[in-house]
């Protein structure tokens, strides 16, 4: 009975309990749609970083991975990325050598990682050559042609075909410089890549740095990630003296993203929490107040505190939770057909590029995200309920009476 | 036997500016069948002494028997219980509750006391019934009168099957007919069912229905007399 009552009671003022209502469902719905939104935020973010920059997995020499020493080398590269290439759901194979140095034109200097690629295998894989924004890839340059970022260019003022000097060691420790003429300008949705890579011929390179056949890195782009754990481990037992890792492994960055936007998440989530725990607070003191004289004549006639308290807490609950199937309801429709339709950032796009993003979101919701909106909206009745429940129980039954 | 032994009972409201002494030295005892009227002008502290004698209020001096069970010193949440199992209580006004049809507000006291489904519904009836209250058992207190409220209090009070009912100015919201008819009702339940009643009033009309009359003034009893003319 103490469930009829305080369901009748919830009905006492309509109105003000449709506003609660209203307000829980409009709190689920904005919870739902900021969860979702920011699972595209981070399925995009590793998405594109998967696609643009890392790929599935990398294979190095095991010790290149400690300082990224020139010397550390994947040997017989051709027969290596042959042998790759072949394993099952693999789409694109790049190998590439590496070497750290700096990058000189009459507009200044910028350290840079000097890349040398296979232009047709690095666009199979990281999708490079679409992302070409003035210029070529690799086409119209005779000599030592080289592949800039839009960032890169802008901060050394390089155009197409201006000349820049290179500097770095070769494997033997050796100072080398060469010149290479500008033939393209890229803008990809990797920051490292934006940040201060270049991409030269890989033959170019090699002859610079005196390898034979040899690359630093082989980066492995799978049909799905669905593919990732088993395809590593091929990896490992058919390439043992190398070392196979995963896009997790390889860009910690994805994780500390991953925890940042939960962390936000999180704060968003405890101010929507608590607006509406005010509201509910406030509703229900109301409610407590109104009711004085009548709860002081249950307390009088030997209704026991605990069953007040009992009473309170259980019309709050069901007032905070009526709301809360049509706020789920309405978030993961709205969540669905986004999902569908994306969301639309195209004016923004060159900024979004440049962390790493895609133009259109594609909000999605996980079957945990839902236990995190049950639990937020539990937490946020059972506090809201508290207080009122507590100002109910602390009620004189003489004094109530005399209330009016 | 005796349902309410007060002895020396003094009240003084300390919460105030100048401290009121309520009660001043009050020993009233009333025994089982009594049908007796508490009056006095206002503030003689009638509803002080009510409070006390159903452990609602405590005394600030002196003790309080009620069945045998000295309540002078329970801890409230004994005090609860005990109102719940001993004393039925109506008040002057908003004796229900109002989401609840007139029956469940009967019923609902005798959940309280444990008792089963079928006990409540059949004791809330069979009171709704004896209190003239058949048809109405479904309305709520808003679409009940105020005479028809305060039978409701009545069958509320009597369904706990208390050892007495205290009713503090129950008539006082009532016009002289609903009066006439909530003072039947508590008479017939005193001598057919022998039911104690102790209830204050100012109404003279309701002083002459009672058996016994104890006067308050300033706070002590200045006459205390039987009458013999009861009528139903
Ligand atoms: N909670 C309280 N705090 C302070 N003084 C109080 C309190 N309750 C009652 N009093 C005072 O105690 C005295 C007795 O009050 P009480 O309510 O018992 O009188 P009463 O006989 O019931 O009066 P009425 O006929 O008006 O109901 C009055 O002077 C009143 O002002
Ligand atoms: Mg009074």
């Amino acid at each position: 009975m103490l469930f009829l009552i305080a369901w009748r009671n919830i009905w006492r003022s309509r109105s003000r309990s449709l506003v609660v209502m209203g307000a829980v469902t409009v709190g689920i719905v904005a919870v739902v749609f900021i969860i979702g939104f920011m699972n595209s935020y981070l399925d995009g973010f590793s998405a594109n970083s998967v696609h643009y920059d890392f790929s599935h997995i990398q294979m190095h020499d095991s010790t290149y991975l400690e300082d990224e020493g020139i010397e550390y080398l994947i040997d017989d590269a051709e027969s290596t990325i042959g042998q790759v290439a072949s394993l099952p759901g693999v789409v694109g194979v790049s190998g590439r050598l590496r070497a750290s140095g700096m990058m000189s034109s009459s507009g200044g200097a910028s350290g840079v990682v000097i890349a040398g690629i296979d232009p047709e295998a690095e666009n199979a894989t990281t999708a490079l050559g679409e992302k070409i924004k003035s210029g070529a890839y690799f086409e119209g340059i005779k000599r030592n042609p080289i592949l800039v970022s839009r960032i890169v260019a802008d901060k050394l003022g390089l155009k197409e075909r201006s000349k820049v000097v290179l500097n770095f060691q070769d494997v033997e420790g050796n100072p080398v410089a060469a010149s290479f003429r500008v033939v393209g300008t890229f803008s990809t949705a990797s920051a490292r890549f934006n940040q201060g890579w270049v991409f030269v011929r890989q033959s170019d390179l090699a002859r610079l740095l005196g390898t034979d056949n040899q690359v630093h890195e082989v980066a492995i782009y799978l049909e799905s990630n669905a593919l990732l754990e088993a395809n590593t481990a091929e990896l490992r037992a058919d390439f043992p003296d190398y070392a196979s890792q995963t896009w997790i492994e390889r860009a910690p960055a994805i994780a500390q993203v991953e925890e940042q936007t939960s962390a936000s998440l999180g704060i968003i989530v405890g101010i929507v929490m608590l607006a509406l725990v005010f509201g509910i607070i406030n509703t229900m003191l109301m409610a407590v107040l109104e009711r004085v004289h009548e709860l002081g004549m249950l307390m009088a006639v030997g209704m026991t505190r605990r069953r007040v308290f009992a009473m309170i807490m259980l019309e709050t609950f069901m007032l905070s939770l009526m709301g809360a199937p049509f706020g789920i309801l309405i978030g993961t429709g709205l969540i669905t057909y986004l999902g569908r339709v994306g969301i639309d950032f195209s004016a923004q796009a060159d900024a979004l590029e440049q962390f790493g993003f895609d133009a259109i979101f594609y909000p999605s919701l996980n079957p945990e995200d839902m236990i995190t909106v049950a639990v937020a909206i539990m937490i946020t009745a059972l506090v809201g309920s508290i207080f009122p429940a507590r100002r109910a129980v602390k009620l004189k039954p003489v004094e109530a009476l005399r209330h009016v | 036997m005796n349902v309410i032994e007060s002895i020396g009972i003094h009240k003084t409201y300390t919460e105030t500016a100048v401290p009121v002494h309520a009660l001043r030295g009050v020993d009233l005892t009333v025994t089982e069948g009594e049908f007796t009227a508490i009056v006095g002008p206002s503030g003689s502290g009638k509803s002080t002494l009510l409070n006390i004698i159903g452990g609602l209020d405590q005394p600030s001096e002196g003790s309080i028997r009620v069945g045998g069970t000295d309540i002078t010193h329970m801890k409230d949440s004994e005090l609860i219980d005990f109102r719940l199992q001993n004393i039925g209580f109506v008040f002057q006004s908003y004796n229900l509750i109002p989401v609840l049809t007139a029956k469940e507000n009967v019923a609902f006291i005798m959940l309280l006391q444990k008792k089963s489904k079928e006990e409540r519904e059949e004791r809330a009836m069979h009171l709704l019934k004896a209190l003239g209250l058949e048809g109405r058992e479904n309305n709520r207190p808003k679409e009940l009168s105020g005479g028809q409220q305060q039978r409701v209090a009545v069958a509320r009070a009597l369904a706990s099957k208390p050892k007495f009912i205290l009713a503090d100015e129950p008539t006082a919201n009532l016009d002289s007919s609903s009066t006439a008819n909530l003072l039947d009702i508590m008479a017939k339940m005193n001598q057919e069912e022998k039911i104690t009643f102790v209830f204050s009033t100012h109404d003279q009309r309701v002083i002459d229905r009672a058996k016994r009359v104890v006067t308050l003034e300033d706070g002590v009893i200045k006459s205390d007399v039987s009458q013999e003319k009861i009528s139903i």
